[in-house]
């Protein structure tokens, strides 16, 4: 009796038991097609993209301070893109959305006609990105960091992967670097290795905060021809402090300020902001003038005893100033003040 | 897995093959499984074996969170997150090649675990049916212990952005499955050890392993069971905080969570009655801390030590030397009774009493109710030790805490071919009684099916002065199985003690269906007898 009782008790154990499994195996089971299924639908929607930048009023709120971005508008073609601004202006927010790794508070981003937001694996398919601060495997040579950025996207082929790889390390210009751990390189050459890194894949979209920061002007010159090089018919999004980089191969470029837009159009435009602002004043070294309030020493240039001073200011600062025609640093400095002041 | 995840799975198993952290952790568990068995490798091997694994599972559990953590942040840790993140490989990808490689480079702990298992039953001799089950519920705790250590990183990762307070915080967890147990056990709610990966070395399964006796094997399958969906949930719970943060949140997966939040309470809920039902029959029953007798037990530690010390070293084990033999013992015993956990009358035949003090050692939470003696006059010890018979005479005697005093009259004192018959009439807790902040120190362990009596824990006076139980690091050695012939000599030799062996007449009465062991000398011959009607014992 007592026997038959225990018997039943475990019987029922048992059966529990298996009921548990049995939901274990299917949890899991669920999960795991679930993924499958996502990673198909992006890889078809990325396909699909055409090259072109929609952001509608985009707005990015950090946890304390005012809004990192607010209400951005911006329409990128193909082909590069510069993005100006002061410190804190809000550049790097804004890249860091497009590559994906941050969420907007509102506003919507379209890739090629894809929302960003429904379909971040999709941007991820066709992006190279080079963040403001890049660091990587410091334990790993610069090949074997390349190798497995390449492999990650997408490269499988071994052979083609080598090609790739060497082709981006003579791009870059550490050929010589290739076998270097990456905790021995100079900051600059580490900057390199990420410029390289961006360029691995072919990407459709190359966002590069502030690439040429910690270059030698040499290796600034030859990436900027690099970067006009592989622009063609793709989305190059840089960003700079450095306005003579925007100058010489941006077609396009936006100013940003205190996450506002306060100019959008090609260099040209940017310069001609500034018009009719900018004076001259050459004068004797020993001469000293007093300047109106309003107006801002631009540039000091001096030949031979005479010294030259680039002025801007909304009208004429001294009766010997001269206009001139204004230089894109200018013109950038003209609309941050002026975005700046309302 | 997606070839992604493959990729990223082989880059990182490389990596953390190549990770002095991984390497430092396994040599960690090695080197406290070889600890742990130079502290007990005298027990019967299953034990030994529980003993061994049990102790490890806990810094298994936090190595596998730390050795998670490494591999899962290694990115943040270089700088390198940012690139990463934005490269195409999904988080499915990513967290997934991370884990998988995280859980093969842990399944090392696996192997420590295995190979302790084929090397200590067979070095000891044992194939048994047992020792094979205890190994394989073994590799199962540690795997349990692994899965737990790398859920609760990838729920750590996913919650705390912050890659060096995640490593405090596994740590706190710890701590806090810990205190969970803690209490737990102090209050006696074993039901709270399931939330702990870490128990199979506790009383209550270690005892359902060994003996088979309540939760048994069903408990520990329920324990395992709420482990399981612990861990699920917390997997489940990490995925949907980065599904959160980077990408849009099925609906499917919070029905998974709730369906696995769902099944751990349930599943809970079951342990929780199960133990329920332990609490309301058995553990009510041998409560005995409100008792009278326990407060006689105070009262019967009256002398210290001091007074009592003679000549011996404790360190050894030994406090007093015995200076006489115990030839033959016959106990008569009664467990488990509604008010009493433990009555006992034992009669010794004592041989060479060449002094007029007889050491003894018995449980301190045990208290006397009295001694006597008688000359044993030719007669045999079977007539002898009915209780009633009239010729017993009371003598003095003293305890401090574990020992006993017994001070023969003058006329006792026999000379060394000859003997005597004494009588300790005693009674105590059967469970376990508080002995200061030294902790719990059970005199028998009792459970639903019965009661296991270990020697090494004094629930018979032992000749000469020991160190019991857990002060004397013998807590579990020498324990047997169920159904076992007799067991071998207690493990209570000393250089300094020509230990004899004694034989033993035990007469248990309990309640009908349970059933009691006890380790005692193979020269015993153990009766039971499980009389439903317990007739008392009538104390001089
Ligand atoms: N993680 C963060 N938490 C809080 N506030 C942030 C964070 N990152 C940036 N900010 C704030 O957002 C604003 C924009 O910062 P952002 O880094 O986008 O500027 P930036 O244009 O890239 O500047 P810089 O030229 O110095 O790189 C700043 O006011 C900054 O203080
Ligand atoms: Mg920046």
């Amino acid at each position: 009796m007592h026997g038959a009782l225990r018997h039943k008790g475990r019987r029922k154990d048992r059966l529990a038991l298996t009921a548990a499994f049995k939901c274990i195996f299917l949890l899991c089971l669920a999960s795991l097609r679930a993924g499958r299924r996502r990673e198909g639908l992006k890889q078809r929607e990325a396909a699909a993209l055409a090259f072109s930048i929609q952001i509608t009023d985009l707005t990015k709120q950090y946890r304390k301070g005012p809004p990192a971005l607010n209400k951005v508008n911006l329409n990128i073609q193909s082909g590069m893109f510069g993005l100006l601004g002061p410190n804190g202006a809000g550049k790097t927010t804004l890249m860091r959305i497009l590559a994906t790794l941050l969420q907007p508070l509102s506003g919507e981003v379209y890739v090629g006609g894809v929302n960003l937001a429904d379909n971040p694996g999709a941007v991820r398919a066709i992006l190279g990105y080079l963040p403001q601060d890049f660091n990587t495997y410091r334990r790993l040579t610069v090949r074997q960091v390349l190798d497995y950025v390449a492999l990650l996207k997408g490269l499988d082929a071994a052979a083609a992967r080598r090609q790739k790889v060497e082709l981006v390390l003579a791009q870059v210009h550490l050929k010589e670097k290739r076998h270097t751990q990456v905790a021995h390189l100079s900051g600059g050459m580490r900057q390199r290795l990420g410029i390289g890194q961006a360029l691995l894949g072919d990407p459709q979209l190359l966002i590069v905060d502030e690439p040429t920061a910690g270059l030698d002007p040499e290796e600034r010159i030859r990436f900027r021809n690099l970067l006009v090089e592989i622009s063609k018919g793709k989305v190059v999004l840089l960003s700079t402090h450095i306005v003579g980089d925007v100058e010489s191969c941006c077609s396009r470029l936006a100013v940003l300020n205190q996450g506002n837009v306060c100019f959008t159009g090609s260099p040209a435009e940017l310069a001609a902001k500034a018009r009719g602002q900018v004076w001259e004043i050459a004068a004797a070294e020993e001469q000293h003038t007093t300047l109106p309030a309003s107006a801002r020493v631009i540039a000091t240039r001096r030949i031979g005893d005479t010294v030259h001073r680039r002025i801007l200011s909304p009208m004429r600062p001294l009766p010997a100033a001269l206009p001139v025609e204004p230089t894109l640093e200018e013109g950038y400095l003209q609309v941050v003040k002026a975005g700046a002041t309302p | 897995m997606s070839p992604l995840g493959k990729r990223i799975f082989q880059f990182e198993l490389r990596a953390q093959l190549r990770s002095p952290g991984l390497w430092a952790a396994l040599l960690v568990v090695a080197a406290l499984l070889l600890f742990n068995s130079v502290d007990s490798w005298e027990s019967a091997p299953a034990q030994l074996l529980i003993k061994l694994v049990g102790g490890v599972t806990s810094f298994v559990f936090l190595l596998s969170a730390f050795v998670t953590l490494n591999g899962l942040s290694r990115e943040e840790r270089e700088g390198f997150s940012d690139v990463f993140y934005a490269l195409p490989p999904t988080n499915a990808a990513i967290y997934g090649g991370k884990l998988a490689a995280a859980a093969v480079s842990l399944s090392g702990f696996l192997l420590l675990v295995l190979s302790a298992a084929l090397l200590v039953g067979p070095s000891q001799g044992e194939f048994g049916l047992q020792y094979w089950t205890v190994s394989g519920l073994l590799l199962l705790e540690t795997a349990l212990a692994v899965a737990a250590g790398m859920a609760v990183a990838a729920l750590l990762t996913a919650l705390v952005t912050q890659h060096r307070s995640r490593y405090v915080l596994a740590l706190l967890w710890l701590v806090g499955v810990t205190l969970l147990v803690g209490l737990g056990f102090a209050s006696g709610r074993y039901e709270w050890l399931s939330f702990s990966p870490l128990n199979m070395g506790e009383d209550p399964y270690f005892f359902s392993l060994i003996f088979g006796f309540f939760p048994g094997s069903a408990g520990i399958a329920r324990h395992m069971l709420v482990q399981v969906f612990l861990v699920v949930l917390l997997f489940l719970v990490g995925r949907h905080r980065f599904l959160c943060r980077r990408e849009n949140v099925d609906q499917r997966l919070r029905r998974l969570i709730a369906s696995a939040l769902v099944l751990l309470v349930a599943s809970f809920a079951w342990q929780y009655a199960a133990w329920g039902q332990y609490r309301a029959t058995v553990a009510a029953q041998v409560n005995y801390h409100a008792d009278a007798r326990f407060s006689k037990a105070d009262s019967n530690a009256r002398a210290d030590w001091q007074s009592l010390s003679g000549e011996g070293d404790l360190r050894y084990g030994v406090g007093v030397a015995q200076n006489f033999h115990v030839a033959r013992y016959h106990i008569n015993l009664r467990l488990a009774h509604p008010q009493n956990g433990l009555q006992a009358e034992v009669i010794m035949l004592i041989e060479e009493p060449t002094q007029s003090s007889l050491f003894f050692t018995l449980h301190r939470t045990l208290a006397i109710d009295g001694v006597a003696w008688q000359p044993t006059l030719g007669e045999s010890l079977n007539a002898a030790a009915q209780s009633a018979n009239p010729s017993w005479q009371p003598i003095a005697w003293q305890r401090a805490g574990d020992y006993l005093r017994v001070d023969l009259p003058p006329n006792a004192v026999v000379s060394p071919e000859e003997s005597l018959l004494l009588r300790i009439t005693y009674a105590g807790p059967t469970n376990d009684a508080w002995l200061g902040w030294w902790g719990n120190n059970p005199v028998q362990f009792v459970t639903k099916q019965g009661a296991y009596l270990q020697a090494q824990l004094g629930w018979y006076p032992l000749p000469g002065g020991w160190r019991l139980g857990a002060a004397a690091g013998v807590m579990v050695n020498g324990v047997y199985k169920a159904g076992m012939p007799p067991p071998q000599p207690l493990r209570l030799t000393s250089p300094e003690t020509g230990y004899r062996q004694s034989e033993f007449h035990l007469q248990v009465r309990t309640r009908p269906e349970w059933q009691v062991i006890a380790n005692l000398p193979a020269t015993g011959t153990i009766v039971w007898d499980t009389c439903p009607s317990v007739p008392s014992f009538t104390s001089s």
